[in-house]
């Protein structure tokens, strides 16, 4: 037996499932990992799962990326509205109303006066009601609102 | 010529890395998907303008007024979503002293039912008045949340730039006095 017949004999032999096993068939495979893991780091919130008080509220969807942080929350669904998860009044009431100022919520919001107020507003609100809600809000004396929407990001 | 005392190189074989590697991932993924909230929140600056409580900003520039009404073409059935808006800009450019923070105006006023033709206005008046941030939007009662944030998000950024930042929402009504809040009675 010579050298190159010892040497083959010796050595490792590759079987068909390596072959198809090769480099050029995982590269692509990590690559393809490695873009989804970065896709679900960028379209997801490593906050808790927001928990509405009205359960028909659907947020609006906004192309902005802001975070922030606050200590009151309003929250307008279909049903009613909200401070803090309590139910202040009425949305279809205040809807069809001609004032401008709720007095419910003003009263509630003037022992939040000041403090950073997020609002949650259902996507399908009527404008009136909105102007009523920022105009109570802010004569109650919040000066930062933040409304909450979805990240068009998101998953 | 063969050498006889020729060694064999050994080239690393890196599948197994690449292997270890695609598990690591696969075993990330679910994980991550357990962990993260799948739904993003984000959030918008609000501010409303109102006769009582108006959230100034002495501008300085050559524009002094840059307000925009929106409004809904009701019955449109285009296939366009974005074609079912009315705009009207409404510009209040100095005409003498560009530092005074209120003096001699003229006051433009442009009609658009294209939003790209609205959008390129502002486009124009944001170039000859780059340190202008603040726009005024006047949605009519017909709007929805929905379409304010819409406006809001096309107007503070435009092709990933900042465009006017600063979005003060107003009130076509003209019944903005504090009303009186009663007491409950005792």
């Amino acid at each position: 037996m010579n050298l190159r017949q010892r040497r083959s004999f010796f050595s490792k032999r590759t079987s068909s499932s390596d072959e198809h096993l090769g480099v050029a068939a995982l590269a692509p495979l990590v690559d393809l990992f490695t873009l989804l893991v970065v896709a679900i780091l960028r379209s997801s919130s490593p906050e808790p799962a927001l928990q509405l008080s009205d359960p028909n509220t659907d947020l609006p969807v906004s192309l902005s990326e802001m975070s922030a942080e606050h200590s009151v929350v309003v929250e307008v669904g279909p049903d009613g509205i909200y401070v803090q998860n309590y139910r202040r009044a009425s949305t279809e009431y205040w809807q069809d109303q001609d004032e401008i100022l709720i007095p419910e919520l003003y009263k509630e919001m003037l022992r939040h006066s000041g403090q950073k107020t997020e609002v949650r507003l259902h996507f399908e609100l009527d404008w009136s009601l909105v102007e009523k809600i920022l105009f109570t809000l802010q004569q109650a004396g919040i000066k930062d609102i933040d409304l909450l929407a979805i990240s068009a990001s998101s998953l | 010529m063969h050498r006889s005392f020729q060694t064999d190189i050994d080239v690393p074989d890196i599948r197994p890395t690449l292997l270890s590697l695609a598990a690591l991932m696969l075993l990330l993924i679910p994980i991550l998907l357990l962990i993260v909230n799948p739904q993003k929140t984000t959030y918008l600056p609000l501010s409303m303008s109102t006769k009582s409580g108006v959230p100034p900003i002495a501008h300085t520039g050559p524009i002094e007024v840059l307000k925009i009404s929106i409004d809904t073409i009701t019955g449109t059935k285009s296939p366009d979503p974005l074609a079912k808006y009315s705009m009207r800009l409404e510009v209040h450019r100095r005409k003498s002293d560009v530092r005074a923070s209120q003096g001699d105006t003229e006051v433009k006023i442009w009609n658009f039912t294209s939003r790209r033709e609205c959008m390129q206005m502002l486009r124009d008046i944001k170039s000859f008045d780059k340190a202008r941030e603040r726009i005024t939007v006047v949605p009519s009662k017909n709007l929805r949340t929905s379409d304010i944030v819409f406006w809001m998000d096309i107007l503070r950024k435009d092709n990933g730039e900042d465009f006017f930042p600063s979005v003060v929402l107003e009130s076509s009504r003209s019944d903005l006095n504090l009303p009186t809040i009663k007491e409950d009675d005792e």
